[in-house]
């Protein structure tokens, strides 16, 4: 692939849309550029589970006449994406990454599709996940494990697997995945790339599978912060056939973006989550180097006590099994042996839970939020560790058959989960390498229904430290 | 020796099995109690938090708390 084709495979939405608006770019070569790379590429990563090469010309071709014409519809017009396999598309498969739903054909298009379809983006297709989306590692023995794009030898994260390593490796500008207990965040982190879970009712969950139904978002995936809000654009806004749905005002997302960080406070937990017993010293070094370059450049940091928030992810658990299992009740039942076996035992440990337990966790919840808005109301974000831990290998996170669950993978989620619990949004960004060349993700998550001002925070950061711009080796790789 | 604990786990695990009508094997309900240490764990920090001033979360407006309702925004 020419330079100029790679250069235009790892440009972002903010920077295309401009041009492809006034025509200098062709939203048809970008479609070629992407198909391309996937067939050259995936088969060293599986993030893709259906490719639709033809559809994704046929659809190219025809936003490149629209905008020709001047029927120009936004920055997403003419962008090819993703779309998680857990996301419905009229007429194909919605897997979810199972066996189980191998069958399942949609019958009409998640809201999320109709406005990204109405927005003039490009789904080339769906991409891999955890099946069900249960599991923060990213592997999948029934449709073969996403690999990083930085090392094909490490972990994606999950469940957002394939969403994470596709946009990583410039496979697509953009894609949705969906978090529960962190499953955009995870992959985002881990990748190397900007993931925003927004608040909870803000993006439609319609026509996208259910995990567990108090705690599920949907958001966008893409190379820097910018294009999550231009993706957020288009996606966020009431639905009335999603009960969880806010009927709140949908601001501009980008109209902060250049803002800069004078006069934002950002919150530093004191506990938890910079706690040497648990993150490791190279994942510790990268954020606070983060956060000292937010600090020199306008924001205020201020030390906030939370000797509480390490309860944010036992609730989170508890939550997440109950609701999952309820939720697969009668899949399970007519199906159990289609499962995958880590995670069929996953969803089975809600067996033994008693029901006041669950009760008892959203009690824990509603007490666990209130004071999170009261630790935090003097702050604009907060600024921690996306993941605790470094990017694990495939085969340390793979869970033989008759084996117990996977220890590593547990560590994964310990602080994203938090922000599931709270609904309050978050967003992950690059912030550095480790000693092995893997990403490190710092986190930004802020008060429920501004995500203005995370993606603000974000996109700054990102103009300051420039770890955005880098490509993973994944093009050289043999 | 078997880990009393998970023997009786194993067996209510396999016991609500029965009951909701997901089959689970013996050898299966042992290892979904084996792997049920966390979420036992969970369970245990939950107990001990004082939650008992507050309702459930509002499962499907969770956000809807300290004057942040959709309610009051759409006022």
């Amino acid at each position: 692939m020419s330079d100029r084709r790679e250069d235009l495979a790892f440009a972002s939405i903010h920077e295309l849309a401009p041009k492809i608006k006034d025509g200098s770019v062709s939203p048809v070569e970008l479609t070629q550029i992407t198909l391309e790379r996937i067939a050259k590429l995936d088969s060293k990563l599986n993030s893709f589970i259906d490719v639709w090469q033809d559809e994704s010309l046929a659809s190219a071709a025809k936003v490149e006449r629209e905008i020709a014409s001047g029927d120009y519809k936004g920055p997403m017009h003419g962008i090819p994406i993703g779309l998680k396999d857990l996301v419905d598309v009229e007429g194909r498969a919605t897997t979810a990454g199972s066996k189980v739903l191998q069958s399942n054909i949609a019958t009409s298009n998640a809201t999320v599709t109709n406005r990204l379809n109405h927005a003039g983006a490009i789904t080339l297709g769906k991409t891999n996940l955890v099946e069900f989306a249960l599991g923060s590692a990213g592997v999948n023995p029934y449709t073969g494990d996403a690999c990083n794009p930085w090392d094909t030898e490490k972990i994606t994260g999950g469940s957002s697997s394939g969403s994470g390593a596709a946009v990583a490796a410039g496979l697509v500008y953009g894609a949705l995945g969906s978090d529960t207990g962190g499953s955009i965040r995870m992959p985002a982190s881990l990748c190397g790339i900007a993931g925003l879970k927004p608040t909870y009712g803000r993006v439609p969950r319609t026509g996208v599978l259910d995990l567990s139904w108090s705690k599920d978002h949907v958001g966008p995936m893409t190379r820097r912060t910018a294009d999550c809000a231009h993706m957020l654009n288009v996606i966020a806004g009431h639905d009335p056939r999603d009960i969880a749905s806010s009927t709140r005002h949908v601001p501009d997302f980008t109209t902060d973006l250049d803002k800069g960080l004078d006069g934002l406070r950002i919150g530093i937990p004191e506990h938890y989550f910079f706690d040497a017993d648990i993150v490791d010293p190279e994942v510790l070094s990268s954020v606070n180097d983060a956060i000292e370059l937010l600090a020199n450049n306008g924001a205020e940091v201020i030390s906030i006590p939370m000797e509480w928030v390490s309860h944010g992810r036992a609730i989170n658990m508890i939550i997440s099994v109950a609701e999952a299992l309820a939720v697969h009740e009668k899949l399970l039942a007519e199906n159990a042996e289609d499962y995958t076996p880590a995670v069929r035992t996953r969803i089975l440990t809600a067996l033994s839970l008693p029901a006041v337990d669950y009760i008892r966790a959203q009690r824990a919840r509603q007490a666990f939020s209130v004071q999170m808005a009261e630790a935090t109301k003097d702050v604009d974000v907060l600024a921690t560790p996306s993941i605790p831990v470094l990017v694990h290998t495939i085969k340390e996170c793979t869970v033989a058959p008759g084996e117990a669950l996977a220890e590593k993978s547990h560590e994964i989620p310990l602080f994203t989960s938090i922000f599931d619990v709270t609904g309050e949004p978050s967003l992950s960004v690059l912030c550095g390498f480790d000693s092995t060349d893997m990403p490190i993700g710092l986190m930004i998550s802020g008060h429920a229904f501004d995500e203005t001002t995370i993606l603000r925070v974000g996109h700054a950061y990102e103009e300051l430290a420039g770890w955005h711009k880098q490509r993973p080796p994944i093009d050289v790789a043999g | 020796m078997p880990n009393t604990d998970e023997t009786q786990r194993a067996e209510d695990i396999s016991n609500a099995g029965q009951r909701v009508g997901i089959p689970i094997s013996e050898v299966h309900a042992e290892l979904v109690a084996k792997s049920s240490d966390s979420l036992y764990d969970a369970i245990d920090t939950v107990r001990s938090l004082e939650y008992q001033d507050h309702e459930p979360c509002n499962v499907f407006h969770p956000v809807a708390f300290a004057g942040d309702s959709d309610k009051e925004s759409d006022k």
